[in-house]
C-alpha cells in the first residue's frame, strides 16, 4: 500500500474507462450510419456488422458502468500521485522521442533521448549512459542497416553517414 | 498418418540448413530474453520482431519467430520459480509452488523439473500436430463460411466462458478489437469506412501497431505504477541436483502425461496456454493422491502447469494452420504476419505451401528441444540479466517499441497510435479488461465479417442459417452453452446467497 495520495482511485477508474469504451462504441455506431447498415442488392453493406458490434460493445459499456460504479463499487487505490508521476515520466520523455526523431532521424534522437532517460530521470553514471547510448544506437545502427537492411530515417546524420 | 511423416522428412530437409538452425538458436535466445524480461513477453517479443521479417523468406521468417516463442515460454517459467515473476500470463501457475520450492533451496530442482517437463510435452504437442495435421486439414476442407463465422463465434465464446475475467469486460475486450479491424477500407464493397476523415485511416489500424502499443507501452506503464521488486533466490546451479532431479522425474508421469493431455485440447479447442496451465494445476491439486501441500513446494505443482503450457503452446500451431484459428495472443500475432507475408491460413495452405507446412513442423521439433537445452545452460546467465535495473531497461524497451512502430510501415502516424493504444492498454491491463481477446478479434475481425456477411446472403438475413447444417448447428450450440455460462453461474451464485440467507 503506497501512503502516497491519490489521483484516482479504483471506482473512478472504472466509470472513466467505461466511459471511453461507451464513446468508443458511439464512434463506431456514428461510423456506421455514415455507411449503409442495412441491405443493398449485394446483401449485408459495409455499415451492417460495425453498427452490431458498436451496439454489442455499447450495451457491454453500460453494464459495467452500472455495476462497477454503482451497484457493487470497485475499490482500492488505483493511480497515486507517486505512481502518475513516474507514468509521465516514463511516457513524455518516449513521446519527445517520436516527436524528435521526426527532426533528427531515429539514431540521434535515440542516442539524446536515452542519454536524458537513463542518465538524467534514471540518474545512473553518466559514463555508464554514454556507454549505453552510444552503444544501443550503434547496436541499432549495424542491425537495420546492414543485418536487416532496413534503413530507418536518419534525419541530418544522413548526408554524414552516406560519406561514410 | 504415413503420408504425414513422410512430409515430415521433407519438412527436416528444409529446416534442416545451417541458416535455419542458427535462426533457431538466434530465435530461442531472443526468446529466453525476452521472457525473462518484466514487461515483455512472448506476444511482445514476436511483435517487435515482426516487422524485420517483411523481408525474409516465410519459411525463415516463421522458424524464426516461432523459435522466439518456444524459447520465451521457457524463459517465462525461469522468472516465475527464481523470482516469483510471471515473464508469461501462462506461467503464473508456475508460481505457485516452483517459488516456494526456489525458495527452500530446490531452484535447482524446481528448474530442471520445468525444462525437463515442457520439453516433453511441447515435443508431444509437435508430434500430436504431425499426426493430425492431414485429418484436421481433410476436416477443415467442410467447412463454408456458415461454419467458419461459427468458429470465430465459438473462439470469442471460449473467452467469455473460459477466461477467468470479468464475462462484460471480454465481450467489451472483443467488441473493440473487431470495431478496430473494421477501420479502413471495406474488403467486399471497397468503401472507406470509420476513418472520420483521416486520410492515414484509410489504409486501416496495424494490428502490429495495436499490439505493440498494448504489450508494450502498457505493460512499461503498468511496470512503473508497481516497481519490481525482485528477491532473487540463490540461483548457483547444483550439477549433481539436476541429474538426481532428472532420475526421478519419470517418476511424475501421471501428472505429467494429464498435463500434457489438458494442454493438447487445449491448445487444439481455443482455450489456449494460460487457461491450459490453470486448468491442469487445478486438476492436479485436486486428484495427486495422498493430499499433498500444494501451493508449498509440490513438484506436481510445477509438473501440471508447465506441461500444459508448452504442450498447449505447440498444439495451437494446428488450428492456426489448418483453420485459421489462433488459440493464444502470440498465435495471433503469428497468424497475422502469416497474412503479410501473403500466406492464406485454411486447408490450402498444407496443399499449396508444403514446404513452408511442414518446414515449420519439424523445426518445431529441434527448436523445443534447443530451448531446453539453451535455458539449462543459461540459467545463471539470465539470473544476471534481471539485476539490471529497471531505469535501464525501461527507456531500451521503449527505444524498442519506437522502432518497431516504425517499421511497420514507416509511417509517423503509427507512433500516434501506438501512444494512443498504449495508454487504452494500460487502463485494460489495470482494470482486467482481458487484451487476448482483443488481439484475437482483431486479427479474425475481417474474415469474421467477410463470413457472417456471406452466411448472411446466404440466407438472406436470417440468423437461423447457423443452426440449419449439422456440423454448424453443433458449433452454434455449443457458443451459445459457453455464452450461457457466466450467466447460469451468476443466477446459481445468487440463489445460493438467497438459500443461505
Amino acid at each position: 500500500m503506497s501512503a502516497s495520495p491519490q489521483v484516482l482511485n479504483r471506482r473512478w477508474a472504472e466509470i472513466f474507462f467505461s466511459v471511453i469504451t461507451g464513446a468508443i462504441a458511439l464512434a463506431v455506431i456514428k461510423g456506421a450510419l455514415e455507411m449503409d447498415v442495412s441491405w443493398t442488392s449485394s446483401g449485408p453493406d459495409a455499415g451492417y456488422f460495425p453498427f452490431r458490434v458498436g451496439l454489442i460493445i455499447l450495451a457491454a459499456s453500460v453494464v459495467n458502468l452500472v455495476q462497477r460504479g454503482f451497484l457493487a463499487p470497485a475499490e482500492g487505490n488505483y493511480v497515486s500521485r507517486k505512481d502518475a508521476g513516474a507514468m509521465a515520466l516514463f511516457f513524455v520523455p518516449l513521446v519527445g522521442l517520436a516527436i524528435g526523431s521526426l527532426w533528427l532521424g531515429l539514431y540521434l534522437a535515440i542516442a539524446l533521448y536515452l542519454v536524458l532517460a537513463i542518465g538524467w530521470i534514471g540518474k545512473v553514471v553518466w559514463h555508464k549512459t554514454l556507454a549505453i547510448a552510444l552503444g544501443a544506437s550503434i547496436a541499432l545502427y549495424v542491425t537495420f542497416e546492414f543485418i536487416f537492411r532496413l534503413p530507418l530515417p536518419k534525419g541530418p546524420l544522413g548526408p554524414l553517414l552516406g560519406v561514410l | 498418418m504415413i503420408e504425414n511423416f513422410t512430409n515430415l522428412f521433407i519438412g527436416f530437409g528444409i529446416a534442416l540448413t545451417p541458416y535455419h538452425i542458427a535462426l533457431m538458436f538466434a530465435g530461442v535466445a531472443f526468446g529466453l530474453v525476452v521472457g525473462v524480461l518484466p514487461g515483455l513477453g512472448a506476444p511482445n517479443g514476436v511483435s517487435l520482431l515482426l516487422p524485420l521479417t517483411f523481408a525474409m523468406d516465410p519459411v525463415a521468417a516463421i522458424i524464426l519467430l516461432t523459435s522466439i516463442y518456444w524459447g520465451a515460454l521457457i524463459g517465462g517459467s525461469i522468472t516465475s520459480i527464481l523470482f516469483n515473476i510471471p515473464g508469461e500470463p501462462s506461467s503464473v501457475a508456475t508460481t505457485f509452488d516452483g517459488y516456494p520450492m526456489a525458495r527452500q533451496g530446490k531452484a535447482t530442482e524446481a528448474l530442471t523439473l520445468a525444462f525437463l517437463s515442457a520439453g516433453f510435452a511441447a515435443l508431444v504437442g509437435v508430434l500430436l500436430v504431425t499426426t493430425l495435421a492431414k485429418s484436421v486439414t481433410q476436416f477443415a476442407l467442410l467447412f463454408s463460411p456458415i461454419e467458419y463465422f461459427a468458429v470465430f463465434m465459438l473462439a470469442f465464446a471460449s473467452f467469455v466462458a473460459f477466461g477467468g475475467g470479468s464475462p462484460v469486460k471480454t465481450v467489451v475486450s472483443i467488441g473493440l478489437g473487431l470495431s478496430f479491424a473494421t477501420v479502413g477500407m471495406d474488403t467486399i464493397s471497397g468503401s472507406v469506412r470509420l476513418t472520420y476523415d483521416v486520410p492515414d485511416l484509410i489504409k486501416g489500424i496495424s494490428f502490429l501497431v495495436v499490439v505493440i502499443g498494448f504489450y508494450g507501452i502498457g505493460e512499461l506503464l503498468e511496470t512503473m505504477q508497481e516497481p519490481l521488486a525482485a528477491k532473487p533466490v540463490a540461483t548457483r546451479l547444483d550439477w549433481s541436483a539436476m541429474v538426481r532431479t532428472a532420475r526421478e522425474w519419470p517418476r511424475y508421469w501421471v501428472t505429467l502425461i494429464r498435463g500434457t493431455l489438458v494442454g493438447c485440447w487445449m491448445g487444439i479447442a481455443p482455450g489456449g496456454p494460460t487457461a491450459a496451465s490453470f486448468m491442469s494445476y487445478g486438476i492436479a491439486k485436486r486428484f495427486t493422491p495422498g493430499n499433498k501441500p500444494f501451493g508449498k513446494g509440490v513438484p506436481e505443482g510445477v509438473i501440471a502447469p508447465e506441461t500444459a503450457d508448452h504442450s498447449a503452446g505447440t498444439s495451437a500451431m494446428l488450428p492456426m494452420l489448418a483453420l485459421g484459428l489462433p488459440s493464444s495472443a502470440t498465435a495471433a500475432v503469428l497468424l497475422g504476419g502469416l497474412m503479410i507475408w501473403g500466406l492464406t491460413p485454411g486447408p490450402m495452405l498444407f496443399k499449396e505451401r508444403p514446404d513452408f507446412v511442414w518446414g515449420l513442423i519439424a523445426s518445431m521439433y529441434l527448436s523445443n528441444v534447443a530451448a531446453v537445452i539453451l535455458a539449462l545452460a543459461s540459467v545463471p546467465l539470465f539470473a544476471r540479466v534481471m539485476s539490471v535495473p529497471f531505469t535501464i531497461i525501461g527507456p531500451l524497451i521503449g527505444v524498442v517499441c519506437i522502432i518497431s512502430a516504425w517499421t511497420v510501415s514507416g509511417s509517423s502516424f503509427d507512433l500516434l497510435l501506438l501512444f494512443i493504444f498504449g495508454i487504452l492498454g494500460f487502463f485494460m491491463k489495470t482494470l482486467n479488461y482481458p487484451i487476448a481477446p482483443m488481439i484475437l478479434a482483431m486479427v479474425l475481425g475481417d474474415r469474421s465479417e467477410d463470413a457472417f456477411r456471406q452466411s448472411m446472403l446466404l440466407s438472406q438475413g436470417s440468423l437461423t442459417i447457423f443452426f440449419e447444417r449439422p456440423l454448424s448447428a453443433t458449433i452454434s450450440i455449443l457458443t451459445l452453452i459457453f455464452l450461457a455460462m457466466p450467466i447460469v453461474s451468476l443466477l446459481r451464485h445468487r440463489f445460493t446467497k438467497k438459500a443461505i440467507d
